[in-house]
């Protein structure tokens, strides 16, 4: 990935150019130190037109337009930008170049102004060192911060309620709330002159006269440092999805991936950049430039790869594809410019500026195409069936055949900072963390757009940082990894009907997670470890097992912080904190099993598992036989692992004649006794199910059901006395003093009693013969 | 002080090439020996002769110091500079600053402007060097040039001094019209005169050219009449001719007539003379017949003479060779046979037949079948000595013989031969003589040990040795 650079052949503007703004991806407002602010039109001849020509003393010095507000193109009239003067003074433009309104803001300069997100607010900061925050008509409603120094920076964090912004070496994160203590840390060597807050990825960016660009999390943690440049960094900025981010010096311009590392070093001939603008659609950075220019860059190159092919945008226009296996290439030429591209599951989609292309692997020539209603996809998302867009106005799900198959709503839904942590998509599922509450996840059916179930997103007990949901298997088992802002990792099921959904936690300290295309196998990144769950669902059917069909390797080999970047088949793709991709590869067993169980063949999969003689698939084996309660199969993966005790109560399990009992019984193997109860009551197993609460020392809820049903009141009562008489207690139980007053116990009768019911089991026609 | 003052301040720097980065904060508080690095700075970009006092430690060398930077840029750059701003070194000092700096920076950018347009035609930078390396020996050549050039120029102009003073003086020297008049006058009549002379010699060069033509004519005619001379003397025959020519046949014809005589001649004179030397080859011959004959006789008698003495000698001979055998030394035993062998005899009459070899390069039948008769005996004595020493070496020589019958004629043998009967010549004894051919023979056909062996066999046999020779030389005779 690289940048393709533009300059003028002579500069526009005759003096220094110190700001730039783009109002829609092929138009920029530029202003410069000639009191010229000049709009210009990159579609056709990119010709320039002045806008406005400001008065003689006036130098603007910083500009930034107001946000699109969601939901797009509503109100026209809102189309203003915001530009800071050395005079003190900001003004409100129009689009026209009419000046709205001028403010006094500050003493000398104001240096830097930013809209808050949702366009309610404007902060502005002054050369003297005064923080301002402004409504969005231009009354001052509140100065947050008073410094010694010219505060140089200031931007908003994604909610809108927090404001960073520099003083000195420092770097200030200061909350709306004005007793609110704020969080300050030393950035920088040098003076810090550009900050950026991206509110997708939540990273901060910090640029200073020390030479060097910083990347920080939202508290205040270094994640990267980079060298020392030949001159200051004048200039940062994230692209709109958070994915770059550009630098600017002296000559120098830079495209950098989010962890840091760089993509590509420019050296144009323009003096320093002085202010960087990303198009809506982070395809093109404007730069102000020291000599009067005004930089474009695209970004070209940008590169894919999923299996055999590889997909190159090696012009804004043109997209190469190359299967590497026999070398063929195809090149791909659009109309429009490419915004997003994105290759998966044998498809390739490409959103342009005003269509989106999907293509099928098999065939390079005829691609699906329809039209988009926003122009700048920000996000697009692959499952093996359907895939999902997202643009400033909504989240689109459509099929490879380019039908819209649904549009997933949730109220405050801000889709400009979905991001691909924060949505997930499968066949069946679509799953969206919620902004506004971190905790709480959003889950639809991928064919109707309906929320799950009774409509209630999933709420987890702690900010939900990453989800994932497994791709393949039926829709009803459907699971969703989540990783919360401990950095833990919980399963989930996605489908509950009637009972409590199932969380369960898998592991702690995860970089990332991701699934595996075509198995339900699970990767994650952990504390210097690389994992494979190959059987995560069994999680959910059997703890113990979890831990043995887990695959641990040590990951030191892949550096610091190395990043899953997708699980294909056996190989996995590692992203290493310095960019660069490392493989590898997973044994293939799993896989083939996997393969084995979806298509019923237990016997294949026993001979397999005897092939390999690996403890590990043999769990795995294990945990598959009893989700699927296939007992002969699960009892003889139990015993190559040892567990006598599981194996035992498998071949007790064959020996109960009636179905619901068995499953039942099954579902207790699993340790899920309100699941085992429900089967039983739903089969009429009355007896049994008090029973079982009987063995589960459950009396209160034996009694219940003994009760509710008007049998065996005294068996339970029996039990219990018998039980509190092994430990010389006294009953002190309510609701058994109760009942025990009128019911006699005679063990011979109980014993009659359940003989009986075992008896009256056994001939009951459902009880099918094994 | 401005943000954007320093803002641009620092740009510019940065643009001009300014060692040092500028910090946006370097001005806030009053900073004097920055502001003095640069305005020396500037005034060296501006100048790089110009003297400036660099001395800043104390107040009064920076209002000096000041003070002279304010000058020069004002009588060299035109610009102005507020002294006391700068010497308060903050944001007030940036602005004055920038004022130099801006000029600096807007020449550049109009230079780097022009630049532009000039890089676009060598925007497709060729690396070809082929092409380059013409450029290389022009510019090698221009370089030579210059230094030539430059060193005739450093030569002229040290004659500049000279010349000077003489220039000078011409300069300064009065000049009298009249003097100069008449100068002119006389050179105006040399001209003129030199102008008639060439019109009188254009005059006679028509003259000139008829006289020659003349010249010419009358040549051609002399030629003319010469050659028509020549072609008449050569068609005259002489009166003397066919007399001449007569004779000449006449001559002729005798001269053959003496050659012949003269061939048959020397023929029989030739004749004559091999005849005389077949006479005398023939005295000669029967002369030497009788000599041989006389020799002949005179060995009989010689013979017969010791003949006799031996048959009264003949039973102590046998008892001394005993003696030698157990003494087992050769030369002794040489010795007696060289004393009393009929050897002698031998060893002449092969003497004799060698000398006949040598001469004939070993063509002769008749010395090869006389040695292969004396070989022949030869053989079977190797045998009789074999079969003594060992059954292998038996089987080995077995095939010997044949070889030597079948190859009499062949060249190694008769190199053998010459060996042979150079070994007997040096020898002159028929024990070593056998044991030499014996060990030649072995050394064609086998190794150094069986060699040695044969060597050391030989020498042990050499004690039965002399008796053989004697039964050979019985047999012979």
């Amino acid at each position: 990935m690289r940048f393709k650079t533009t300059l003028q052949k002579e500069p526009k503007h005759t003096e220094l150019v110190s700001c730039v703004g783009w109002i829609t991806p092929d138009e920029l407002f530029s202003g410069s130190d000639d009191h010229a602010i000049i709009r210009w039109n990159l579609l056709g001849a990119s010709d320039t037109k002045q806008v406005c020509k400001l008065s003689e003393d006036v130098f603007p010095v910083d500009m930034h337009w107001f946000p699109k507000s969601p939901g797009g193109g509503k109100n026209k009239g809102s189309e203003v930008f915001i530009l800071a003067c050395t005079d003190g003074k900001y003004l409100l433009i129009s689009r026209s170049g009419r000046i709205e309104k001028h403010v006094e803001a500050h003493r000398g300069a104001v240096l830097s102004t930013r809209w808050s997100y949702d366009g309610t607010a404007l902060a502005t900061a002054g050369e003297d060192g005064q923080v301002k925050v402004w409504s969005r008509s231009g009354m001052l409603r509140s100065t947050l911060s008073q410094n010694s120094s010219p505060v140089y920076a200031i931007t908003w964090n994604p909610d809108s309620d927090h404001l960073l912004y520099t003083n000195g070496k420092q770097l200030v994160i200061k909350s709306l709330q004005a007793n609110a203590k704020p969080l300050t840390w030393k950035g920088h060597e040098g003076v810090i002159l550009k900050v950026d807050w991206n509110p997708v990825n939540n990273l901060i960016l910090s640029g200073a006269e020390d030479c060097k660009y910083k990347v920080w999390d939202s508290y205040g943690r270094l994640m990267y440092s980079s060298s020392a440049h030949d001159y200051p960094i004048t200039s940062v900025s994230w692209t709109p999805d958070g994915e770059l981010f550009a630098v600017g010096s002296y000559n120098t311009l830079r495209l950098c991936d989010k962890s840091g590392w760089s993509h590509a070093l420019e050296k144009p001939n323009c003096g320093s950049i002085f202010n960087f603008a990303w198009s809506s659609d982070g395809t093109q950075v404007a730069g102000a430039c020291g000599n009067g220019q005004v930089i474009f860059a695209h970004i070209i190159e940008r590169r894919l790869e999923w299996k055999n092919f590889e997909v190159t945008v090696n012009e804004s226009k043109q997209i190469q594809v190359r299967n590497v296996l026999n070398d063929a290439r195809e090149k791909l030429d659009f109309r429009d410019r490419i915004i997003k591209v994105s290759l998966a599951f044998d498809h390739l989609v490409v959103a342009t500026s005003s269509q989106c292309y999907v293509y099928s692997t098999r065939n390079w020539n005829t691609p699906m195409i329809f039209d988009l209603k926003e122009g700048s996809v920000t996000l697009i998302t692959q499952a093996e069936k359907h895939f999902l867009l997202v643009d400033s106005a909504g989240v689109y799900v459509y099929s490879y055949e380019g039908r819209l198959v649904c549009t997933p709503k949730f109220q405050g839904m801000r889709t400009e900072i979905l991001n691909t942590l924060t949505v997930t998509i499968s066949n069946d599922t679509i799953a969206i963390r919620d902004k506004t509450d971190e905790k709480v996840i959003h889950l639809f059916d991928a064919t109707t757009g309906k929320s799950m179930g009774d409509g209630k997103p999933l709420s987890h007990k702690l900010e939900v940082m990453e989800v994932e949901l497994d791709q393949c298997g039926p829709a009803n088992e459907r699971r969703l990894a989540i990783v919360d802002r401990n950095r833990d990792l919980y399963l989930v099921s996605v489908r509950v009907f009637g009972t409590q959904r199932k969380i369960v936690k898998l592991g702690t300290m995860i970089h990332s997670v991701a699934w595996n295309d075509q198995t339900n196998m699970l990767a994650a990144m952990a504390d210097g470890k690389f994992i494979v769950w190959y059987y995560p669902n069994a999680a959910l059917v059997d703890k113990d097992l979890i831990t043995k069909t887990v695959f641990e390797k040590d990951a030191s080999e892949f550096g610091k912080n190395p990043y899953l970047s997708n699980f294909l088949g056996n190989h996995v793709a590692i992203r290493r904190a310095e960019g660069s991709i490392v493989s590898t590869g997973v044994s293939p067993y799993p896989a083939i099993l996997h393969g084995y169980i979806t298509g019923g063949r237990w016997e294949d999969a026993v001979r397999l598992c005897r092939f390999v003689k690996d403890e590990c698939l043999w769990s795995c084996l294990a945990a598959m036989a009893a989700y699927n309660k296939e007992l002969s199969t699960a009892e003889i993966a139990y015993a190559a692992i040892n567990q006598a005790d599981k194996v035992q109560y498998i071949l007790h399990i064959k020996d109960i004649p009636s179905k619901e009992a068995r499953n039942a019984e099954m579902a207790l193997l699993c340790g899920n006794t309100q699941d085992a109860e429900g089967i039983l009551l739903q089969g009429g197993l009355i007896f049994r199910g008090i029973m079982m609460n009987i063995q589960l020392y459950n009396w209160d809820r034996a009694l219940e059901l003994a009760v509710k049903h008007k049998t065996h009141v005294d068996t339970v009562l029996a039990y219990r006395k018998r039980y509190l008489g092994q430990f010389d207690r006294k009953e002190k139980n309510k609701r058994f003093l109760q009942y025990s007053e009128g019911v006699e116990i005679d063990w011979e009768k109980i014993e009659t009693k359940i003989e009986m019911e075992y008896q009256k089991e056994r001939e009951k026609p459902s009880g099918g013969k094994r | 002080m401005s943000y954007r003052d320093l803002r641009n301040f620092t740009e510019m720097m940065r643009a001009l090439g300014y060692t040092r980065l500028i910090s946006m904060e370097n001005f806030r508080s009053p900073n004097f020996p920055l502001v003095a690095e640069v305005l020396i700075w500037l005034v060296k970009r501006y100048d790089p002769n110009a003297d400036i006092p660099s001395d800043t430690d104390t107040e009064q060398d920076r209002v000096i110091f000041i003070k002279s930077v304010a000058q020069f840029m004002a009588t060299k750059a035109h610009i102005k500079l507020n002294t006391k701003k700068l010497y308060q070194a903050d944001g007030y000092a940036v602005k004055e600053l920038l004022k130099v700096t801006s000029v600096l920076y807007s020449a550049m950018k109009t230079n780097i402007g022009g630049e532009v347009t000039n890089d676009e035609d060598d925007t497709p930078i060729t690396f070809d060097i082929s092409s380059r390396i013409g450029d290389l020996k022009d510019s090698r050549r221009l370089a030579t040039e210059i230094t030539r050039k430059g060193a005739s120029l450093y030569d002229l102009l040290g004659k500049e001094v000279d010349l000077r003073e003489a220039r000078s003086t011409v300069i300064a020297r009065q000049l009298e019209i009249n003097e100069v008049e008449k100068g002119i006058i006389n050179s105006v009549k040399a001209v003129e005169n030199d102008i008639t002379k060439t019109n009188t010699n254009l005059e006679n060069v028509a003259s000139d050219e008829a006289n020659l033509e003349a010249k010419i004519e009358k040549r051609k005619g002399e030629l003319e009449r010469n050659q028509k001379r020549l072609a008449t003397l050569q068609s005259v025959r002489p009166a003397y001719q066919d007399e001449l020519e007569r004779y000449e046949e006449e001559l002729g014809g005798i001269y053959a007539t003496y050659l012949e005589k003269f061939r048959n001649l020397t023929y029989l004179e030739q004749q004559l003379e091999e005849y005389n030397k077949v006479e005398q080859d023939k005295l000669e011959e029967t002369e030497m017949s009788l000599r041989k004959m006389a020799d002949k006789i005179k060995n009989e008698e010689q013979r017969l003479q010791v003949q006799l003495e031996d048959e009264d000698e003949f039973e102590g001979l046998i008892d001394e060779d005993v003696e030698v055998d157990s003494d087992g030394s050769e030369p002794e035993l040489q010795h007696a046979a060289s004393k009393r062998k009929p050897r002698p005899r031998h060893s002449k009459h092969r003497n004799s037949t060698s000398g006949l070899v040598d001469d004939d390069d070993g063509a002769s039948g008749d010395s090869d079948d006389d040695q292969v008769e004396q070989r022949r005996p030869r053989p079977s004595h190797n045998r009789e000595r074999q079969a003594g020493a060992s059954g292998q070496r038996d089987n080995n020589m077995g095939g010997k013989p044949q070889v030597f019958g079948s190859m009499g004629m062949g060249d190694d043998d008769d190199e053998d031969d010459d060996e042979d009967d150079e070994d007997s010549d040096d020898m002159g004894s028929g024990g070593s003589d056998i044991d030499i051919d014996d060990d030649d023979i072995g050394g064609d056909s086998e190794d150094d040990e069986m060699e040695m062996a044969r060597a050391v066999r030989g020498a042990r046999n050499r004690g039965g040795q002399p008796q053989q020779p004697l039964d050979d030389s019985d047999n012979d005779f």
